[in-house]
């Protein structure tokens, strides 16, 4: 058990940055996903806390240890892999107990060990498969039994779900998730999905470009995101991003695009873009509109392109003035392809980005 | 990581110093070679330009490469005809087809050593194999190895028997790689059986055919063991090969420095000839 | 009908390779009187000609040089090739590049060139009539070190990451976890080589002049130069060159599928 961090960590490979200005601190105990597309360097940060990569400057800590120039079998980890890199001429026991067996690890306490990982991980019928012999889900347990024994400081896990299909990944992730509260071993987890990343960790990391992006509790990072790339990145669908400007006008704000107006509370954050009428981006997610009732107030028009019901929720693809909209409503009666509809917009929940992409709404806005 | 580095380098330090000893060393060495006389007895002297112009003069050595020509142009005619047809043959459904192509492939696995004395007793005039089945034919008894005319012909029919196994397994994967639709595609155009083969098959097996060439071209040059065990070289130096000569001036004359200049002359020589023969096969595709 | 004569067409293309063979290992337990006839069955089969040819040279001991500096080669080229194929595939160091380069190079080189050049390192060495000559040039091959490297190369890096973070060192990596992969590149390798050593003539008789020092086929060479062609003469030699095939023939007998597959893997003779 042991807390991690990283100070001020830099990774060139030849000329190019992967990673910059990286400092985290993870609390013992904690799970943090690092999320982001594919090139981010969060693989690469997990790597360098293993050890099987270099850094280029900054040090890397886990508990009370520097580890930034040990050797990986030195450092305390264990790590579950994309193809979970299982041994192939070995059979579950064989691949669990392996890195016990190197370790000199008696054998009475390897058994006692295996047998454990395998009961939580409900693998006892599978331990003398070898891996070509078992599913995607077994062989995926099977790498996590082989972290588990270890008894490590520290669990990671680059994108262990990826390799396998939508069902089983989200039976998987639940299972990850439990085991990771029940043994209560500090953890971080790399993925690219964004619906993985928000339902497993304690604390989100969004990386882009090899810097951090933003940090914080899954639920703040989708209300408040601190850039326009954050925004972009979490919730499915997407938020609808609308490219305009600010104006003042009688009752307060109101976003102008075009022939577009979107009325939004004032805030003292939003002034200087204001003044300085430069162009702004606005952000509103699918679940913040809805199809405007004829007593309420209509803020946007236009023609429904496509309906998508997906059971509960419908997703609405409108066509405003040339601007595609998604708009997720709770299924009911909806208008047929080609029809003019009328959405309306809460305004509480409109997020405005500079033209930068940082939030100029960046509090938190808890209801 | 500073221990990949040095793994790296530990690892792979053998390696280097092979290559350095017993590549990059003899390598350099013989363009050096060329330039010395040296009977690896007396300390080496410095001859200038004499190996390159005894070569330039050396009836010998234009004789081993006028007989490796006509090798050749025995050799791989025979080589893809046979290796093709065999191919063929092979490429459809048949009783014991690995039987088959493990029988053509016996001889590649057999040293070259024991396949030429098994051949010197083949050829042999008086108590040979072959001409024990002529006799039987009633057909008079061939002097396949002492007549000048016949001696290198000999060979290269050898040297396909021995190595047409090998060639069979490359155009047989060739083959298996020539989609069906191909041949029903130009069956529906009216053609026949041969026409296909012409005008389908051979086509796509440019690329083996092409190794095919270049693999026996290579072997052509290196041809060693054949005259040195069957004819010395002889019948009037018919069956001298450049690898020959080159053995006799290293091992029997002590003459380092031309054996060298020998061995860097046929080099050149097989980077023309594979460089001309690319050419022209790929040329042909073309047309 | 047309089945039957493709059948019989077959039949003779597969006679004209393997009746030789057959017809020498009958012409070996022959008497003198019968050599040169067609029959596989000897009328007095006799192991005379056995018998002369284990006198007049040391064919026991030419074996046994053989089996020495064959399985030794095979050896260094398979465990010493495969460390330096695995740090070329695997590992970041200082000259990968140029190593890596040159390997392809060497290929490029025919054997010709060297040939000469290594003989006259051999001699200044002092290594002429020793193991050492017949070994040491061929304890790598550049062409073994390719395929390997780019086997190697296919191994998920994740199986290397996580050895790693099992507490692995390179060479435990490269043994415990890559060769058992590579059974089938090894299996090529270690058959390529074994077969290669065991055939080569040229280099051994440029190298070894003594008899108890020479390998199997260099010593039928040898052997077979001296004497005519006559009956008495061709079946000595006809039993010496089947002390070199009989064990090829034995291997490739329960082996075949393997040696053909290696050897046209590759495109390249052993």
């Amino acid at each position: 058990m042991a807390n991690v961090a990283f100070k001020r960590v830099r990774k060139d490979f030849g000329t190019t940055t992967v990673v910059q200005d990286f400092d985290l601190h993870v609390a013992d105990g904690e799970l943090v996903v690092l999320v982001g597309g594919s090139g981010c360097g969060k693989s690469t940060i997990l790597r360098m806390l293993a050890g099987l990569e270099s850094v280029t400057s900054g040090t890397v800590h886990i508990g009370e240890r520097e580890v930034t120039h040990l050797p990986p079998r030195e450092r305390d980890v264990a790590m579950v892999f994309q193809d979970y890199a299982l041994y192939p001429h070995f059979t579950a026991r064989e691949n669990i107990s392996l890195g016990l067996r190197l370790r000199k690890v008696p054998k009475a306490e390897i058994d006692r060990r295996v047998r454990w990982a395998a009961e939580i991980l409900e693998l006892e019928p599978f331990l003398d498969r070898k891996p070509k012999q078992m599913s995607g889900g077994q062989r995926q347990r099977i790498a996590m039994g082989r972290a588990m024994v270890r008894e490590p400081a520290v669990f990671l896990f680059d994108e262990p779900l990826s390799n396998l299909d939508a069902a089983l990944r989200g039976q998987m992730r639940h299972e990850i998730a439990r085991m990771q509260r029940r043994i209560g071993t500090t953890t971080l987890y790399v993925t690219h999905d964004q619906m993985e990343a928000m339902t497993l960790g304690d604390r989100l990391v969004v990386l882009d470009g090899g810097r951090i992006l933003q940090v914080g509790r899954p639920i703040d990072v989708y209300r408040a995101p601190a850039n326009r790339f954050v925004a972009g990145f979490i919730g499915t669908p997407p938020m609808n991003f609308l490219d305009g400007r600010l104006e003042r006008d009688l009752d307060g704000l109101v976003f102008v695009s075009d022939a577009l107006q979107i009325p939004l509370a004032a805030k003292r954050s939003l002034d200087t873009a204001v003044e300085s009428r430069e162009a702004v981006t606005l952000g509103v997610r699918p679940e913040n509109l809805a199809l405007a009732d004829a007593s309420g107030p209509v803020t946007l028009r236009g023609q429904l392109v496509l309906a998508e019901v997906l059971g509960a929720t419908t997703h609405l693809h409108v066509d405003v003035g040339g601007r595609p909209l998604i708009a997720a409503v709770p299924s009911g009666p909806a208008p047929a392809p080609g029809a003019a509809v009328a959405l309306s917009v809460d305004p509480r929940w409109l997020h405005v980005f500079a033209a930068d992409g940082s939030s100029l709404l960046p509090d938190s806005r808890d209801p | 990581m500073r221990a990949e580095s040095r793994s790296g380098l530990l690892l792979s330090a053998p390696y280097t110093a092979f290559l350095l000893l017993f590549a990059l060393f003899p390598i350099g060495f013989s363009v050096v070679l060329v330039l010395l006389k040296w009977d690896l007895v007396t300390p080496p002297s410095f001859a200038g330009l004499d190996n390159l112009q005894h070569l330039v003069a050396d009836a010998r050595f234009w004789q081993a490469i006028v007989n490796t020509f006509v090798f050749l142009a025995i050799h791989l005619p025979l080589q893809v005809i046979v290796a093709l047809a065999l191919a063929w043959s092979l490429n459809r459904p048949l009783l014991l087809r690995s039987f088959w192509r493990a029988a053509f492939f016996l001889p590649v696995v057999i040293s070259g050593a024991a396949v030429t004395i098994l051949w010197s007793a083949l050829y042999a005039t008086d108590v040979g194999l072959i001409n024990g089945v002529l006799a039987r034919l009633d057909l008079g008894p061939v002097p396949w190895l002492t007549d000048p005319a016949i001696a290198m012909p000999a060979i290269a029919v050898m040297a396909t028997w021995k190595n047409v196994g090998f060639y069979v397994v490359i155009y047989l994967a060739g083959l298996q790689n020539v989609p069906q639709s191909c041949h029903e595609a130009i069956e529906l155009e009216g053609a026949t059986g041969w026409q296909s083969f012409r005008h389908v098959t051979l086509p796509l097996l440019k690329p083996q055919t092409l190794l095919v060439v270049t693999l026996s071209t290579i072997n052509g040059f290196q041809l060693f063991i054949e005259p040195y065990v069957l004819t010395g070289g002889g019948p009037l130096r018919r069956t001298l090969s450049v690898v020959l000569y080159m053995y006799r001036n290293a091992f029997s004359y002590q003459k380092m420095g031309y054996a060298a200049t020998l061995g860097l002359a046929l080099a050149l020589v097989i980077a023309v000839v594979l460089v001309l023969q690319r050419r022209v096969i790929g040329s042909a595709e073309e047309s | 009908m047309r089945r039957a004569v493709f059948y019989v067409v077959l039949g003779l293309a597969a006679v004209a390779f393997l009746y030789p063979f057959l017809w020498m290992a009958a012409t070996t337990f022959k008497s003198p009187a019968e050599v040169g006839g067609l029959s596989l069955i000897p009328d007095q089969p006799t192991l005379e000609n056995y018998r002369l040819m284990w006198a007049r040279a040391p064919f026991g001991r030419a074996l046994i040089n053989s089996l020495f500096v064959a399985t030794t080669i095979t050896v260094s080229v398979l465990v010493f090739g495969s460390a330096a194929a695995y740090a070329l595939a695997r590992l970041r160091f200082p000259g990968r590049g140029i190593l890596n380069t040159v390997t392809v190079a060497v290929l490029l080189v025919p054997a010709q060139l060297t040939l000469i050049p290594t003989y006259t390192l051999i001699v200044e060495l002092g290594w002429i009539d020793s193991y050492a000559a017949l070994i040491a040039p061929y304890v790598f091959n550049a062409m073994a070190i390719l395929i390997l490297r780019q086997f190697f190369l296919q191994v998920p890096r994740s199986l290397m990451d996580s050895a790693r973070l099992d507490g692995m060192g390179e060479l435990r990596i490269l043994f415990t976890v890559f060769w058992p992969l590579a059974k089938a590149p090894l299996a090529t390798v270690g058959i390529l080589t074994f077969m290669g050593a065991w055939n080569e003539v040229l280099w051994p008789l440029l190298v070894v002049r003594d008899e108890q020092l020479m390998t199997l086929p260099q010593l039928l060479t040898v052997f077979s130069l001296g004497g005519g062609a006559g009956p008495r003469q061709l079946a000595p030699k006809l039993a010496a060159a089947m002390v070199l095939v009989v064990p090829v023939v034995a291997a490739y007998t329960f082996l075949q599928r393997y040696f053909i597959e290696s050897m046209a893997s590759t495109g390249i003779k052993g």
